[in-house]
């Protein structure tokens, strides 16, 4: 297999997590839950790449396989390692905590009531090697001051904290290890919509600071507009299409993709279109469509779609769809305003 | 901390004040109910626990000022018999239930922590111990190994460590799943750290609470297997044994029901005040541990 380009920081091919469904006193298998069924991305260096899906399309599932939290069932994920390529494995990941972080996407559930919010953020730095509690606790005064927190929060434990500060600690935390990659697993969308921009205001400034790529996951295209470099669209499993903002935004080559931009509340009245609706629920990942997973609701479906699966194939300026008909359709996209 | 909680909370207060009074009994009983001078010069090493014998008659003698409750059957001193009962009480509550408690926390977290057939084999284990019918169980050890209070305690670890291995486990399995566990594996955090500083504190309290009202409900079954003779050694002190000799006398003489109520009351009594204790400590714990409720 050739190496990914030096540019790209985090090479995804084929990643697969597929959960059994067990039943009866022995737990026999009775099928599969194809939560990530063949997943390929690229997240460039310093780049913010979003990826995007309806819940339940395994997003989660996505970033906790790539950090080896949950046991992929397949697929090679590679890391640049200052230019050098590291497998992330079961093996590798130990050494990788330190590269790879993570931040969670309920506030409230991912710090631990009982601990200190010091005690919180410096766990990673205790988990990879900073013996001195003297030092880790002066690294911790700096984090706080960096994610708009008080040193007079040190002492104190979650609950008394908002859900915004609390997941500026979650911030803290995936950061205090310098890593290079950050999984942002919906950050913002347990949070009050006051809230949230000032979030991703301060993810931002990070990510200026200390120079960090962010993997940025969220259910709507409409939160990644502005935050990202390219956006990776998921449909129950696979990454339908990926691409630059811009170019996604404007020339989608995916009905997907399509589908989900005619979804977004345009703020010029008069310009906007119609919204596409679907037919159709997501179908179920234990029972994917055979073919196109996306054939049952498309309205461009032909009786190819249902035989053959797509591949994710490139379309030209760095955007990549799985679509049989890409080239031949036409498809409306959004033109964006990036001022805004 | 949780102390200046237990004495705010009123109903618990009563618990701790009971409570209180049972160590106090407890760690007085050498002053409270010494050994009579008498039996000490036959035999200088007398255990303190057998309870002194004033005669030989069957017959229980009421209350009088040398025997403050009475003797029972076989003329043995009540008074003497709950005192020291009362550190037998403690002895066998405390040992059978943080060591059953210990081995339940081990297993069941360590089992739900790993999760998957692993789990699934250790609970079949758990429902098989689980399915037994606890007395025959009893009765079969204590035949096996003889009778004895030390033999009792065996019984009750071995067959009381499932129910607490049950509780935890079905803690962790939820604990397991939330973020901040997740969060702590990708810091690279030590499973043995992740179960001791994540998963533990998070989910041992229901169990703690659990074991304090098992106290008395040990205390009882302890009580019980004397009662049908599997316990205590004939004459020691442990209030089960005290309402066994108490058997024959509970319907008092012939017109006359209530002719021997010393013999049943007292070591009654004091059984029920020291599940109530525990059981009203329990339920203040339940309140107490909440962490919201932290201020
Ligand atoms: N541990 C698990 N066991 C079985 N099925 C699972 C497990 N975790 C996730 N799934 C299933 O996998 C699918 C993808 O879940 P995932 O949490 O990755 O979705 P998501 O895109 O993050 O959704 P959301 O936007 O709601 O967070 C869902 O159908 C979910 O039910
Ligand atoms: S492959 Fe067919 S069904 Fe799938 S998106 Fe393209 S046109 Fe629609
Ligand atoms: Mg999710």
């Amino acid at each position: 297999m050739a190496k990914p380009e030096s540019k790209v920081l985090l090479d995804v091919r084929g990643l697969k997590k597929h959960f059994p469904i067990t039943k009866g006193l022995f737990r026999r298998t009775v099928g599969w839950v194809k939560a990530v069924d063949g997943v390929d991305l690229q997240v460039y260096k310093g780049e913010t790449l979003g990826l995007v899906g309806e819940s339940g399309c395994g997003k989660t599932t996505v970033g906790l396989s790539l950090m080896q939290l949950i046991q992929p069932t397949s697929g090679t994920v590679l890391f640049n390692r200052k230019g050098e390529w590291v497998e992330v494995n079961s093996k590798t990941i130990k050494g990788l905590r330190s590269e790879i972080q993570m931040i969670f996407q309920d506030p409230y559930s991912s710090l631990n009531p009982r601990m200190r919010i010091c005690d919180i953020i410096a766990e990673p730095l205790e988990a990879n090697g900073v013996k001195n509690k003297t030092e880790r606790y002066d690294r911790v005064e700096n984090l706080l001051k960096a994610v708009g927190l008080g040193l007079h929060h040190m002492r104190r434990y979650p609950h008394e904290f908002s859900g915004g500060q609390r997941q500026r600690i979650g911030i803290a935390r995936a950061l205090s290890v310098n890593p290079s990659l950050v999984i942002c697993d919906e950050p913002v969308s347990a949070l009050d919509v006051s809230v949230q921009a000032q979030v991703l205001n301060l993810l931002e400034d990070l990510q200026d600071q200390y120079g960090l790529t962010y993997l940025f996951v969220a259910h709507d295209l409409s939160v990644v507009q502005h935050i990202s470099d390219r956006i990776a669209v998921m449909y129950l499993g696979r990454v339908v299409e990926m691409g630059a903002v811009d170019q996604l935004f404007s020339h989608p080559k995916h009905p997907y993709t399509e589908a989900l931009l005619s979804a977004i509340p345009s703020p010029n009245p008069d310009e906007q279109g119609s919204k596409i609706i679907l037919k159709g629920d997501v179908p179920s990942p234990a029972n994917p469509p055979q073919g196109c997973a996306f054939h049952p609701r498309c309205p461009y479906a032909v009786d190819l779609c249902g035989q053959k699966r797509p591949e994710l194939v490139p379309v030209g300026s760095g955007q990549a769809a799985a679509c049989h008909r890409w080239q031949e359709l036409s498809l409306s996209g959004v033109s964006i305003d990036k001022s805004a | 901390m949780i102390i200046k909680k237990l004495i705010r909370n009123r109903i618990s207060l009563i618990g701790l004040v009971i409570l209180l009074g049972f160590i106090l009994v407890a760690i007085l009983a050498p002053v409270l109910a010494p050994i009579p001078d008498e039996l000490l010069a036959l035999d200088p090493n007398r255990d303190p626990y057998r309870i002194p014998r004033y005669g030989f008659s069957s017959t229980p003698k009421p209350p009088s000022p040398e025997h403050p409750m009475g003797l029972t059957e076989g003329q043995l001193d009540i008074y003497h018999g709950i005192v020291w009962g009362t550190r037998t009480a403690f002895k066998v509550g405390l040992i059978v239930v943080s060591v059953s408690c210990a081995i339940g926390i081990v297993v069941g977290s360590v089992s739900a922590y790993i999760g998957g057939k692993f789990d699934e084999l250790v609970m079949r284990f758990v429902d098989i111990f689980m399915s037994f019918p606890f007395l025959i169980a009893a009765i079969v050890i204590t035949s096996v190994l003889g009778k004895g209070l030390g033999n009792v305690m065996i019984a009750m670890i071995l067959f009381r460590w499932t129910g607490y291995a049950r509780l935890i486990r079905g803690n962790v399995l939820q604990v397991k799943q939330d973020e901040y566990v997740m969060a702590a594996r990708a810091a690279g955090l030590s499973h043995i750290k992740i179960l001791l500083r994540h998963i533990l504190p998070n989910t041992i309290f229901p169990v703690i609470i659990q074991a304090s009202m098992n106290m008395g409900s040990i205390v009882v079954t302890a009580a019980s297997l004397s009662f049908l003779g599997l316990g205590a050694q004939e004459g020691y002190a442990d209030w089960g044994q005290m309402i066994s000799y108490a058997r024959n006398w509970i319907l008092g003489s012939p017109g006359n029901p209530l002719a021997y109520w010393y013999t049943v009351v007292y070591p009654g009594m004091a059984i029920v005040l020291f599940v109530l204790a525990w059981n009203l400590i329990g339920d203040a714990f339940r309140d107490i541990m909440d962490p919201k409720l932290q201020g």
